[in-house]
């Protein structure tokens, strides 16, 4: 009777945790559903173009970062979930639609919605480096030559457009409106000679922002907008504002970022076997296995070049026989 | 006075013609009309009239006769437009993020608040016909509104 009870106990005990866990993971899932992983890797910071965005060489470990902007229907549920109040331009018909992206936020707006997301606003490097693609240096997201159809920029349109709008136009790790519908508020302040003592490894920023006009420390804005001439549409420009102003938030949104999970040395280890197992199967021409093999490496290590051009080798080898 | 005068001309008609309705509604109102003999409607014909004459005597364009400073006032007015639209040229690289650089985009506001304080104190000294205290102030209002526009249309280097 007695190990009965105990063993019930325990069962339940299970169901409990085990239903526990699960929904965790369904929570982790539903937020990072819709996030585009970019792998640890190098790119080129910066451009040419303006003097204080100085190129220079920058390492990131590995994130996520949010596909789309931060669209109205998102941020209705922050404002229900949270009692946050309802930013500028909220019942703008223009401006209004639930796939449009929220703007008239402040810096503090968008910080506290992240962090309601348990996620947090994407560091300057981790927003450039999501726009140029694993190519490293696009000076748009799509690539080097400007093209209105790619983009809502310079009063074209007249408004914003839906958060997944211009799917011809987004970066090579797949993120949209890198250029222009909204500026969007990132992490750092906005220091204009930064660039030049910036760290390589996870850079964070300048320790203060620039006080114009005594005005307060300015925050950086990154990515143009539905506003904003192609002069501030390239993937390093760089603009800036206080924190709490959004007195020209009428262009002004944001997205999320969140550091992806460490990755176990056995886990590399995995996909790097997996990779071995998918090259021998190749030349075996046993391509439904090297398939599977190198679905299995990426699995381990989602954004791997060398994985990734495998994987296309096999689709074409396989698309010819 | 150029802003001051046109604000008085609605204001008058106004006032006529709330006034006549009113009186007339009190009079004439839903079972009055009956009542009146010829002799009353040609009275109130002749107070209409008189009243309606009034009305356009007063509401009618400033006589720069008149208005000893108007030539003033107008400059003034002109110079005020001149600030609108520098601020308008401000905020459209400001939304743009094509300010050349945050130290500029101090400069700026600072040369469009201090058009704005000129602008109050060019008005005052209008009203008081100093002429020369007006020109010395829309010259240099001028100054500050061509060098925010100068400024709001620097590239970024």
């Amino acid at each position: 009777m007695r190990s009965q009870i105990v063993l019930q106990t325990g069962l339940g005990l299970l169901l409990v945790v085990g239903s526990v866990s699960l929904s965790m993971a369904a929570d982790q899932a539903s937020t990072d559903k819709d996030m585009m992983p970019i792998p640890k890797g190098e790119f080129t910071m910066g451009s040419n173009e303006h003097s204080d965005e100085a190129k220079h060489q920058v390492v990131l470990d590995a994130y996520l970062i949010d596909k789309y902007e931060t669209s109205n229907a998102r941020y209705k549920e922050f404002m229900k979930g949270t009692g946050h109040p309802a930013p500028a331009y909220w019942d703008d018909p223009r401006l209004s639609k639930a796939n449009q992206p929220v703007v008239g936020v402040s810096w503090t707006d968008a910080n506290a919605f992240c962090k309601w997301e348990g996620k947090r606003l994407p560091t300057e490097a981790e927003w450039e480096r999501a726009a140029k693609g694993p190519e490293g240096d696009n000076h748009y997201p799509w690539g080097h030559k400007l093209d209105p159809k790619k983009a809502n920029y310079g009063q074209n349109v007249g408004h914003t457009t839906p958060v997944d709008s211009y799917p011809e136009g987004v970066s090579g790790f797949g993120v949209y409106n890198m250029a222009g519908n909204v500026f969007e508020w990132v992490e750092d302040w906005y220091d204009p000679k930064h660039y030049k003592e910036s760290l390589a490894l996870n850079p964070r920023g300048a320790e203060k922002g620039y006080n114009f006009a005594n005005q307060g420390q300015v925050k950086v804005l990154r990515g143009g907008s539905w506003l904003a001439p192609e002069t501030s549409l390239h993937t390093s420009h760089r603009f800036w504002n206080q924190p709490e102003n959004n007195s020209y938030g009428v262009g002004l949104g944001f997205r999320c970022a969140k550091s992806a999970p460490a990755v176990s040395d056995e886990t590399i280890q995995a996909g790097r076997d997996a990779f071995i197992g998918a090259l021998v199967a190749m030349g075996a021409e046993k391509n439904v296995d090297a398939m599977a093999s190198i679905e299995k490496a990426l699995a381990a290590d989602p954004g791997n070049k060398e994985y990734l051009a495998t994987r296309d080798l096999i689709k074409k080898t396989m698309k010819q026989k | 006075m150029g802003a001051g005068g046109s604000g008085m001309r609605p204001f008058l008609i106004r006032s006529a013609r709330e006034a006549i309705p009113n009186r007339s509604s009190e009079r004439f109102g839903h079972d009055g009309g009956g009542q009146m003999t010829q002799h009353s409607t040609f009275v109130l014909g002749c107070i209409w009239t008189v009243m309606l004459q009034g009305a356009a005597v007063l509401a009618g364009p400033i006589n720069p006769a008149r208005q000893p400073h108007s030539e003033q006032a107008r400059s003034v007015h002109v110079v005020e437009h001149d600030v609108d639209d520098a601020w308008e040229v401000y905020h459209r690289a400001a939304l743009g993020g094509t300010v050349a650089s945050p130290a500029l985009q101090a400069d700026i506001e600072l040369h469009l608040h201090e058009a704005r304080t000129l602008v109050t104190r060019a008005q005052e000294a209008a009203e008081r016909g100093e002429k020369r205290q007006v020109d010395r102030l829309v010259a240099e209002i001028k100054i500050h509104t061509s060098q925010a526009i100068k400024g709001s249309k620097e590239q970024k280097k």
